[in-house]
């Protein structure tokens, strides 16, 4: 256990950059562990106040980086705490897949979704389905050389 | 922690003044808001609750109408906040059990808190009590799952309770009642459980009482008719229950009969209210329509082909877009309306489904129909009883106090809110709670921050550019809640090894008073700068962590907690070994975060102790004069050359008796504030300009003579109002003589030239409440119009019992008022009543003479022709003409229907989403005159607690700007949700020639810290403090390492 865990096809773990807003998803991630919601251990949340205050540039590092799978969720729209932040996100999410393709990620390594505060069980289905499909496309092969 | 706490309050001191404690009784939404506005308002609290847990019923509900927000999200953080609030002695299991009124204004009281065999202060809220405990039991329907669910004798209400303390139930302990057992002592790590039952009598003198003690939803086993005992019956809050993805089913919506999904599910409305029967009430409790159709739009979330119907005499959905939730619920969640009420509910003796009996109101046959399930949405029972009880005085004949009664408590200091007021859904007992702490406020203005407790720290460290970050670690165990799954123990030795981290231990509770204690000295042993701890989520546990570094003596923003619980040992109880590698990697993540963080100050922003009040009607009047007793200052602005706006239209011929009071009332200010020394009127006038932020706004007001005043204000409150549409052509035809509005109406009978009519048709929903086939552009219902039909038929009745009224509706909608049923009743007795058809407005014919209306009647079916002499009609109210100029002035939203919209409709609703400005009265939506004035007070309270200091604290992790890499786009300009962005001019100098260029400046005092900006910028010259685009590159370095880069940081990020 004292090393990364290995990424051999058959055994491998993926490890997925979630970005989680403070006041939805995130909670909705508290919820899915207070209710004991189980899902696949491949997230790493980085927390931010607002799902807007993601940057597309922030998915390109994490993928030049090594991470198999980027996940961003944020509040439902409509329901943002920042009033309308997330529509800003949803516009700009909308230009990754193209950008990913241009430099030949597969895009289905990237998902956008939104959980509210009250979905503990949806954030542990939305991990354990996105996990599944990274997992399908096994290890990102495309680490810069220059990382 | 509650103990400790009550040693703050000095006991039973003599004081010549009123003192500034206030107590407050239930804490419900309506007693979490009081509180909360209370402390800001300058008072301290104590918070007394019967139950283990603070939240009332709001707490139990799955969603909330018309938002379907999540009920507990939304009130979870309220109820930490009171926890949190150092101003706020929280006691749980606690009655108030006697008053006594001092000579000096002031209130002795006597409280009696149960012990339930748990040192409330050491409880670690582990749950290890409550796995070990043998005892199980069907739960009562008092308790949180409303009977639905099995208990332990080692209890808690529901896991996010607050405060977060376990409890043991000492009639089914078997410790307690056979001396056996004791395991729950035997486990408990915190060894907290003592067996010690005893009641503790609490003594303390309040300046003023608050009483929110709601309401009891009736138990459905009170209906035999109705199969009430009947598994499969249930109330709305127990269905709420079995709703919830946290409820006892996981929101399974089964039958508890046999444990199969629900397909048929029957709603009945009006159970046990709106009646006159022994025992039930007469009024309507007001919310169960627009929840009704709630729980039916979420069951049809969680499965559509469930077939949802609703029994009702008529739907009564009339506030701000809940006509229009009616229509989605019918129209696109395929939700069935069945007019007429349920006569009986049976089990059929051989399918043992439940068969329910109706009469076709459509072909007047008693139909019978299997279902699933039957929700009773029995009345809510206001909880007012031991409050009387108390008081000494007694209930009037719907469970409340008499207006007079009410006026009286005021004088001694008591006041109410919620229910105990009427009946009244969340934003009407946010308001009332927010309206109770401002006239508390007003009593108490001499001893404003008297008794509260502001916290001191030592001087902040300095950390300068140049040191070197020096990081602590505390990763927790929780008791075994990460300990189970996650290596602690190894993860802390692990850590250590990361450069900059100086010091990493584990502890079996990171947020236990010792633990604080070990804090502070690690912090002061090691010199550290930077802190981190591993446990459980920052959104509870933030704040104490951040009060412990205050302490010693390090800037609050130098900490970070990472989630190791909710989102590590919790979620991946099987797979021990990848959780504790998870946890690992988000330790280190945040290692990376921390090194660059960096002192953040929250800046105190002095402000003007001034409030503007747009509108000088009942919200307005009642506002400014609050503020002004309270000592602040107010400029009114009126747009007429009279103060009064919808008080001058309401005629004093006739009075309802609740109008009588509030009316009288505001006559009497009308009379008194131009003697007001605080309130600077400006009549004929209007809001020109407006500039500034929270606390400094510049506004300029034009009065008629073109005279222009500016003045500088802390705070504004639009409470503009509403006028009746005048427009009734459309319906009446323009060549139909005598049609009228109601407003038009009530000026005919205050001059007395109504009484020449003889016969009267009242025709109500005109031009509103459009279910798609009026083309109104007002879907919704004003909400006030039918009351104000049954008062003007029993003002024309008493001046002239001779003339024939006929009252015109598609559903009377008396929801707020516990009169206006009994009103209504008196109203049918001499007037003709009948019912069209929302899809068949009446046609209005004039022959040259007679007007001729006619109209299909619903209830019976037939064809109505009834003869008029004058026609009053209920069109829509709307906010006033220039709501959209006002509110670009002001910079806040608009509805469709043009009324002004609120920071958020349940918990937010006198509060717009820009700090600093308030919205009150017919302005949010039209409103009955008690509405409106409670509203106004509500209004000044918070308007008065945002004052109150003389400054405000603004938001630390604010946007700011490289203005060497910013390009002048403007595009964080455009897409900040608070206008918090503006462009500057900056010269410029290149070659010897001088420019100006454009540049995006932050006002810091508007920003929120979303950083929707920083995600738009395409030149990242703007960041967010605390979340710097730096520092998240760093925590995905962090996650991706790559072999010999060097991540270690030997000084301060400028």
């Amino acid at each position: 256990m004292n090393e990364t865990i290995e990424q051999e096809s058959g055994n491998f773990q993926p490890r997925i950059l979630t970005f989680a807003c403070n006041w939805c998803s995130y909670a909705g991630a508290d919820l899915a562990g207070v209710s004991r919601f189980q899902y696949p251990p491949s997230i790493r949340i980085i927390r931010v106040m607002c799902s807007g205050r993601i940057h597309p540039e922030m998915i390109l590092e994490g993928f030049a980086r090594g991470a198999d799978g980027v996940l961003v969720t944020g509040c439902h729209i409509g329901d943002c705490h920042y009033i309308k932040g997330n529509q800003y996100t949803k516009a700009r999410m909308e230009l990754v897949p193209d950008l990913l393709e241009g430099i030949g990620i597969d895009s289905k390594r990237f998902k956008l979704d939104w959980v509210s505060a009250s979905e503990g069980k949806r954030f542990s289905e939305v991990i354990t389905s996105f996990t599944a499909r990274v997992k399908e496309l096994g290890p990102n092969q495309l680490k810069l050389s220059n990382y | 922690m509650v103990e400790a706490r009550s040693k703050s309050i000095d006991s039973t001191k003599p004081s010549s003044k009123l003192v500034g404690e206030v107590l407050v009784v239930g804490v419900g939404v309506a007693g979490i808001q009081a509180s909360l506005d209370l402390t800001r308002l300058g008072y301290h609290v104590t918070a007394i609750d019967k139950s283990m847990t603070i939240g009332g019923i709001m707490a139990q509900l799955d969603k909330t109408f018309p938002t379907n927000d999540c009920s507990l999200c939304i009130l979870a953080p309220k109820m930490v906040e009171v926890y949190r609030d150092p101003n706020i002695t929280l006691y749980q299991n606690t009655e108030l059990k006697e008053i006594e009124f001092l000579a000096n204004g002031n209130l002795k009281v006597t409280l009696e808190k149960k012990r339930l065999g748990i040192d409330e202060e050491a409880c670690k809220n582990c749950s290890e009590c409550y796995n070990a405990c043998p005892v199980r039991f069907q739960e009562d329907i008092s308790w949180f799952d409303a009977g639905l669910n099995m208990r332990h004798a080692a209890n808690i209400p529901f896991p996010s309770a607050v405060p977060p303390v376990y409890g043991i139930d000492p009639d089914k302990c078997l410790h307690v009642n056979f001396g056996i057992c004791g395991k729950c002592q035997d486990i408990c790590p915190a060894n907290c459980i003592d067996f010690d039952f005893t009641s503790q009598i609490i003594e303390i003198t309040v300046g003023s009482i608050l009483f929110a003690t709601g309401s009891t939803q009736m138990d459905p086993s009170m209906f035999p008719t109705l199969a009430g005992e009947h598994p499969d019956v249930l109330n709305g809050i127990q269905f709420e229950r079995l709703m919830c993805a946290s409820g006892p089913e996981g929101g399974e919506i089964i039958k508890l009969s046999t444990r199969q999904h629900a397909h048929r599910i029957a709603f009945l409305q009006c159970v046990g209210s709106r009646s006159k029967k022994e025992g039930e009430l007469e009024f309507c409790s007001s919310v169960c329509c627009m929840y009704a159709m709630k729980e039916a739009q979420i069951t049809k979330e969680h499965d559509p082909d469930v077939e949802c119907m609703i029994f009702n005499t008529e739907n009564r959905a009339c506030a701000k877009g809940f006509h229009e939730y009616y229509l989605r619920a019918k129209d696109d969640y395929g939700v069935k309306f069945m007019q007429g009420r349920v006569a009986s509910v049976k089990e059929d003796l051989g399918s043992q489904d439940l068969i329910i009996a109706y009469e076709d109101i459509r072909t007047g046959k008693v139909k019978e129909e299997p279902v699933d399930l039957v929700i009773l949405e029995t009345a809510l029972v206001p909880n007012t009883k031991p409050m009387a009880d108390i008081l000494g005085i007694e209930l009037n004949e719907h469970h409340y106090f008499d207006p007079g009664t009410v006026d009286s408590l005021q004088q001694k200091g008591i006041f109410l809110a919620g229910y105990n007021i009427k009946p009244m859904d969340i934003p009407l007992s946010v308001v009332s709670g927010s309206a109770a702490a401002a006239q508390i406020a007003r009593r108490l203005s001499k001893s404003r921050f008297d008794r509260i407790v502001e916290k001191e720290f030592p001087p902040e460290k300095n950390i300068r550019q140049g040191d070197e970050p020096r990081i602590g670690i505390m990763v927790c165990h929780c008791g075994i809640n990460i300990g189970r799954t996650v290596d602690v123990e190894w993860i802390a030795e692990e850590i250590q090894k990361e450069p900059n981290v100086v010091v990493a231990i584990h502890n079996y509770y990171s947020c236990s008073s010792d633990s604080q204690v070990t804090l502070k000295e690690m912090i002061r042993e090691h010199d550290l700068n930077r802190f981190i701890v591993a446990s459980c989520t920052p959104r509870t546990h933030e704040p104490l962590f951040r009060v412990t570094l205050q302490e010693a003596g390090l800037n609050p923003y130098l900490f970070e907690l990472v989630n190791i619980r909710e989102h590590v040992s919790w979620v991946h109880m099987q797979e021990p070994e990848l959780a504790t590698q998870k946890a690992l990697e988000l330790l280190k993540m945040n290692v990376a975060k921390v090194r660059g963080l960096q002192p953040q100050q929250r800046k105190k922003i002095d402000i003007k102790k001034t409030v503007l009040i747009i509108g000088g009607g009942p919200a307005g009047l009642h506002a400014a004069w609050n503020l002004a007793k309270q000592g602040f200052a107010v400029h009114l602005v009126e747009k007429e050359g009279t103060l009064g706006g919808a008080v001058n239209k309401i005629s004093r011929e006739f009075v309802l008796p609740r109008e009588r009071a509030i009316l009288e009332k505001l006559d009497a200010l009308l009379g008194e504030i131009r003697n007001e020394d605080n309130i600077s009127l400006h009549m004929n006038a209007h809001v020109d300009e407006v500039s500034g932020f929270v606390g400094n706004y510049n506004v300029t007001i034009v009065e008629s003579s073109s005279e222009e005043a500016e003045v500088e204000v802390g705070a504004i409150i639009v409470a503009t109002g509403a006028v009746q549409d005048p427009t009734t052509e459309n319906v009446a035809g323009g060549n139909v003589p005598r049609v009228y509005t109601q407003e038009e109406f009530e000026k005919l009978i205050e001059d007395r030239t109504a009484g020449s009519f003889k016969k009267v048709v009242f025709i109500q929903c005109t031009n509103q409440r459009d279910d798609g086939n009026m083309s109104s552009d007002f879907p919704n219902c004003s909400g006030i119009c039918c009351k104000i039909s049954l008062k003007q038929a029993m003002m024309l009745h008493e001046a002239d019992p001779s003339i024939q009224i006929t009252i015109l509706h598609r559903g009377m909608q008396l929801s707020g008022d516990i009169n206006a049923e009994s009103l209504f009743d008196d109203v049918q007795r001499f007037a003709a009543i009948a019912r069209y058809s929302p899809d068949n407005y009446p046609s209005i014919e004039h022959d040259g003479e007679n007007i001729a209306i006619s109209l299909d009647e619903v209830n019976t079916g037939m064809a109505l022709r009834v003869e008029a002499d004058a026609v009053v009609l209920a069109t829509p109210f709307r906010s006033i003409s220039n709501t959209k100029d006002l509110a670009m002035k002001l910079k806040v939203p608009v509805t469709h229907d043009g009324y002004f919209l609120e920071a958020h409709v349940k918990l937010r609703p006198v509060d717009f989403a820009t700090e600093g400005i308030f919205l009150a009265g017919s302005a949010q939506w039209p409103k009955t005159l008690d509405d409106a004035v409670m509203q106004g007070l509500a209004a000044a309270g918070r308007a008065a607690g945002l004052l109150a200091k003389g400054f405000v604290e603004v938001e630390g992790i604010t946007a700011r700007v490289d203005e060497e890499a910013c390009i002048g786009c403007g595009k964080c300009a455009e897409v900040c949700p608070y206008s918090a962005i503006e462009m500057i001019e900056r010269d410029l100098t290149i070659d010897m020639v001088h420019i100006t260029v454009p540049k995006a400046h932050v006002m810091d005092a508007m920003c929120k810290g979303c950083g929707t900006c920083v995600g738009e910028c395409p030149t990242h010259a703007i960041d967010q403090r605390h979340f710097k685009t730096s520092q998240i590159s760093d925590m995905i370095k962090a996650l991706f390492p790559v072999p010999g880069e060097d991540v270690a940081c030997r000084r301060l990020a400028p």
